[in-house]
């Protein structure tokens, strides 16, 4: 059963990985709404900071690697996500 | 006048006096209230809070708070503070240089003394001053000129407020030109903090050979009066 669920747990890993929020992704225009929003898409939110016209959300995924979020704050929508380390 | 310090008749660079400045110049309270100032600002603002942050522009207003007085100080301080005694020229920073190396190479000549920064240390101290002041104002840009109270109002709409709020305030930025200039200003605004770290490297490193050289501390003069 253990071995079961390893495999299985291997076999969704990546699928998981990649249910981190998108461009395109409409996460809302407050900081509530969007740090449940990122937080359903598996990224948990850390800071929100006013950057170049955009509302940028720091966030770690489950795997403790921080992203940055960037959000239009006219339409809530996710306009662009980069590794925090990049 | 400061104490063992001779009067300045040049106006090119400052006039060496080899062997009649043993205590070298000796620092206002001003000066070095404003060298120390200056210094945790950058250490701050480059190495420990967020940049853009709240702290980040209070640091950022300071600095040239900070750089203001000290640049009027230039003008009505006393001597070893003034503008005049310490005019930057290359070709005597050269030479300044190279004489320090050939002491620190073991050659006996005297090394000359003066009233106020050496001609390295000033063309050093303007290069650090430009530097600081192209952060400073570029910083200004990037925020719109936004007072520290006005970056944390706005931080505060971000972590809990109506985002579309923001939207409204930059377009109203925009139309009086106040967001122009946002990206250049970004990318001047980070390498001159960087070219300020690297020059004060190379300023700490040009304090600890002249320190050598002499044979005495100069960081202990930037401390204290005596």
């Amino acid at each position: 059963m253990k071995k079961t669920f390893l495999i299985a747990a291997m076999i969704c890993a990546p699928f998981a990985a990649m249910a981190m929020p998108v461009v395109g992704d409409v996460v809302g225009t407050n900081a509530a709404d969007a740090t449940a929003a990122l937080v359903a898409k598996g990224c948990a939110v850390t800071a929100f900071e006013a950057e170049d016209g955009s509302i940028e959300a720091q966030c770690t995924d489950e795997a403790m690697k921080v992203w940055e979020v960037y959000i239009d704050p006219k339409t809530g929508a996710v306009t662009e996500v980069k590794d925090e380390a990049e | 006048m400061a104490q063992g310090q001779t009067p300045l008749g040049g106006r090119s660079a400052p006039r060496p006096a080899i062997g009649r400045l043993a205590g070298g110049p000796v620092w206002d309270p001003l000066v070095r209230l404003s060298h120390w100032a200056v210094a945790v600002a950058v250490l701050s603002n480059y190495l420990l809070n967020r940049a853009g942050g709240t702290w980040h522009v209070w640091i950022g207003w300071a600095l040239l708070a900070i750089l203001a007085v000290r640049f009027a100080w230039g003008f009505v301080g006393p001597q070893e503070a003034r503008f005049t005694s310490f005019l930057p020229n290359p070709f005597a920073a050269l030479r300044h240089i190279k004489a320090l190396l050939r002491k620190l190479g073991g050659n006996r000549e005297t090394l000359p003394e003066y009233p106020s920064h050496n001609p390295a240390g000033a063309v050093m101290v303007y290069a650090l001053w430009a530097m600081l002041a192209l952060v400073s104002i570029t910083g200004l840009v990037m925020t719109g000129g936004a007072s520290p109270v006005q970056m944390a109002q706005q931080q505060a709409i971000v972590e809990t407020g109506d985002w579309t709020t923001l939207v409204q305030a930059e377009e109203e930025a925009d139309e009086e030109g106040k967001g122009a200039g946002g990206a250049w200003a970004k990318e001047v605004h980070e390498v001159a903090a960087n070219l300020v770290v690297i020059l004060a490297l190379i300023h700490v490193a040009g304090v600890a050979l002249e320190s050598r050289a002499l044979g005495r501390n100069l960081v202990r003069p930037m401390l204290r009066k005596s």
